[in-house]
């Protein structure tokens, strides 16, 4: 998995291509824990992300908690259906 | 069966025909005998009693001609006597005697028309010859005066021979003829056999001088004892004639009445006998003889044997009845045992060979083996050894076959199965029968084999080379409740195999009187590769082993194995392995909509195993079972953890973050889910709907 950040000042976005699976979900809670700690407000981009799984959507959940405005965007179908299946969809800004 | 009995009874006719055919034969022969035997003995009795006859008449008529002769020659005698006296006092013989020597009485010679008078005399009295001696006691010596024949010829010869004063010296003169030459009569005879014949003779006294009675002259005739002996048969056969006629007529009527009580019942009596013999109608075999004899005793015991046979006869047809319908019972039970057991089974399934054969020895035997697909990916094999032979056998075996059949089909596990198949028994089990059963079932996806034995032989893996292997034997299901029989469980690897046996294999004895033994079966089964394979090598070795003699026990053999399978993998509990995971699932589902949900649901499950199980192993395994499912499933040997039933708490948003979402995915995502643990492995199945829901 790729993981491409890009901070502007409070702001960040992270693109991630690939697998969100079990093995590389740390490393996404990895990158957003380096992120300076002024970011307050992170995209997540899963434009190129082929697939997630509950450790991923943990993740996820996790980064929505610590950040002030979190959003989720370019969610695939595919994706989205695994979104729905957990109902976290309805709490997470999704774009 | 009833084919069979008529071609047996065709044969037995066969059989006996021939035999019949002599029998009669004899019968035929042992007649003429019989009617001979009686033709001779009535023969020889007729022999018999006319020599007897003719001997005793021969006797009568001899000593009555004696006697005959005795008394008339007294008669003749003096007729003759007075005759020749006649012709020597008529002076005709008064001639001067041809010697100088004086005598006071002198006899002249005959004339010859004397002499043939004296010869027509001899001719009519009978006798042979005739002649006159004056006998000198002191010198023994007799002299002839005549002699004459009534033999024409004889006369000749005597004339020369005997002729007119002859002197003949005798060495002994017989006794009457001495009292004759004294003037006594003496009624005796004296027999002569001399170069004139033979003759009996007689003599009489001649008186010539009143003065000296008792100083005569001899007149003697002799007859012809062959002439005699002839008019004695003569008279003997003539006198027996009638004797004879009686006799005849006697046995005839002697014949007559054996015929008719004697040998007319035995005829009758031989005649049933036959009929019996050759299987005739024996309502009507009784000779119900009302006779008072020895011959009715003979048909009262005829009678009373025919009806003992007859009742025998009825007896073994009731028993030839009853046989058939056991035989045709026992068929009937050889044929749903066959169709219960078959003969042989061989069953090929992804990741499963199976092979299994029973041979039974005798016509019903108590081994059997069941082995069946469960569902797609599971099956079931049962092997098992029923205490005793034949029908009680066969039955028993049959409740206990279908009663664990039933219950493996609905899923139940061996143990369960063996416990509550024992308690059914031990409830209603009269007869007090047994049965040792080891009841498998294997998981064709994983290897996975699950066991319970009650009482059975130890089964044999197969892994290259062959090893007993021996679980807890448990007890033998019948005997007591609360068998507590416990489950087993291994896991095969692909390309190893389990056998099962029954005792009939390893107690199988050769003509040395030796076992079969272990050792020869691991041997036989070394290197076998596949289930048709292993049961085939080991029952060949087992037939060798018989050689000629009888195989005495039934003979049940059950493999499977384990066959290498691509779907298949087998996982260290690391998360990369994950990857293999993913592309096998890529492989068997490629090109589905819903591919990473399936892979989404193998992963939550295999990071669960990986996390928390503390497995030191996983296998994996997927299949498709038909065109649109899929089939998962995914075994550990870690700590037991249900996913399935496991209450998973409910969370609030904020702390899905500590997990708790990855079940509930797997549950969206699949078609079904279930666990089992399984000894130390936990099982987890999966199926997915390929069609997208």
């Amino acid at each position: 998995m790729n993981i491409e950040k890009t901070v502007n000042g409070t702001t960040a976005v992270i693109s991630l291509e690939g697998w969100l699976d079990t093995k590389t979900a740390p490393e996404l809670g990895a990158a957003v824990s380096e992120l300076p700690a002024e970011v307050k407000e992170l995209t997540l981009d899963l434009a190129k992300t082929e697939y997630i799984s509950s450790a991923g959507l943990r993740q996820i959940v996790a980064i929505h908690k610590k950040m002030d405005s979190f959003i989720v965007k370019n969610v695939s179908p595919e994706l989205m259906e695994i979104f729905k299946m957990t109902g976290i969809n309805n709490r997470l800004n999704m774009q | 069966m009833k084919k069979d009995i008529n071609a047996k009874d065709q044969e037995k006719s066969q059989e006996l025909t021939p035999s019949a055919a002599e029998a009669s034969a004899e019968a035929v022969k042992k007649g003429k005998q019989r009617k001979r035997s009686v033709l001779a003995f009535v023969v020889a009795a007729f022999v018999i009693s006319t020599v007897v006859t003719l001997i005793s008449c021969w006797s009568v008529s001899m000593a009555g001609k004696m006697h005959e002769i005795r008394s008339d020659s007294s008669d003749k005698a003096k007729t003759v006597a007075n005759i020749v006296n006649d012709i020597y006092s008529s002076g005709l013989l008064l001639a001067p005697p041809p010697t100088d020597e004086p005598t006071e009485r002198y006899y002249p010679p005959l004339s010859e028309k004397r002499k043939a008078m004296l010869q027509a005399l001899c001719d009519s009295f009978d006798f042979k010859y005739l002649y006159l001696l004056s006998l000198d006691e002191q010198k023994s010596n007799i002299t002839y005066l005549f002699v004459v024949s009534s033999d024409p010829a004889m006369n000749v010869t005597l004339e020369k021979e005997r002729p007119y004063g002859t002197v003949v010296h005798m060495d002994s003169i017989p006794e009457s003829m001495i009292s004759a030459a004294h003037g006594k009569i003496n009624n005796t005879f004296w027999e002569d056999d001399n170069d004139f014949g033979k003759t009996y003779g007689w003599a009489y006294p001649l008186v010539m001088d009143d003065e000296n009675p008792d100083e005569c002259l001899v007149i003697a005739a002799e007859f012809d004892v062959d002439q005699l002996n002839g008019e004695v048969i003569n008279r003997a056969l003539l006198m027996s004639i009638p004797f004879i006629v009686i006799l005849i007529v006697n046995l005839l009527i002697l014949l007559f009445i054996i015929r008719r009580k004697i040998l007319k019942p035995i005829k009758t009596i031989s005649t049933k006998m036959n009929s019996f013999a050759d299987g005739g109608d024996l309502s009507d075999e009784r000779l119900n003889m009302t006779k008072n004899d020895e011959i009715g005793e003979i048909a009262n015991s005829f009678d009373k044997m025919s009806d003992d046979i007859k009742e025998y006869i009825d007896n073994i047809n009731d028993l030839t009845t009853y046989r058939v319908q056991t035989n045709t019972q026992m068929e009937i039970a050889e044929r749903i045992q066959y169709g219960i057991v078959p003969e042989r089974t061989e069953i090929s399934e992804k990741g499963l060979s199976a092979c299994a054969i029973e041979k039974p020895a005798k016509l019903v035997g108590g081994d059997f083996y069941d082995c069946f697909m469960r569902d797609d990916t599971h099956f079931c094999m049962v092997m098992g050894d029923v205490s005793g032979k034949g029908i009680t056998a066969a039955l028993f075996m049959v409740m206990v076959k279908t009663a664990i059949r039933e219950k493996l089909v609905s899923g139940m596990g061996p143990a369960d199965i063996l416990n509550i198949v024992n308690d059914e028994i031990c409830a209603t089990n009269p007869e007090g029968l047994f049965a040792t059963v080891f009841v498998a079932e294997l998981d064709t996806m994983t290897g996975l084999l699950r066991y319970a034995n009650a009482g059975h032989t130890a089964p044999v893996i197969i892994s290259g080379k062959a090893e007993y292997y021996r679980p807890d034997p448990g007890i033998t299901v019948g005997l007591f409740e609360d068998a507590g029989i416990v489950e087993g469980s291994m896991l095969l690897k692909p390309g190893e195999g389990i056998v099962l046996y029954t005792d009939g294999v390893t107690e199988a004895v050769n003509p040395d009187d030796v076992f079969y033994g272990e050792d020869r079966l691991l041997c036989a089964l070394e290197g076998s590769s596949g289930a048709a394979q292993a049961v085939n090598a080991l029952k060949d070795s087992i037939m060798e082993f018989y050689g000629e003699r009888e195989q005495f026990d039934d003979l049940t053999i059950l493999s499977a194995f384990y066959t290498s399978s691509e779907e298949t993998l087998t996982l260290k509990p690391e998360l990369e392995e994950m990857e293999r995971i993913t592309r096998l699932l890529r492989s068997e589902a490629g090109g589905c909509r819903n591919l990473m949900q399936i892979i989404l649901a193998c992963e939550e499950i295999f990071a669960n195993i990986v996390n928390y199980s503390e497995a030191t192993m996983s296998v994996f395994c997927c299949r498709r079972l038909e065109d649109d499912v899929l089939c998962v499933e995914m075994l550990d040997d870690g700590i037991a953890f249900d996913p399935v039933s496991a209450e998973i708490p409910k969370k609030e948003f904020e702390d899905y973050d500590t997990g708790g979402m990855g079940i509930s995915l797997v549950k969206q995502i699949t078609s079904s889910v279930s666990y089992k643990r399984v000894g130390t492995f936990n099982v987890l199945r999966m199926t997915f709907d390929l069609s997208g829901k």
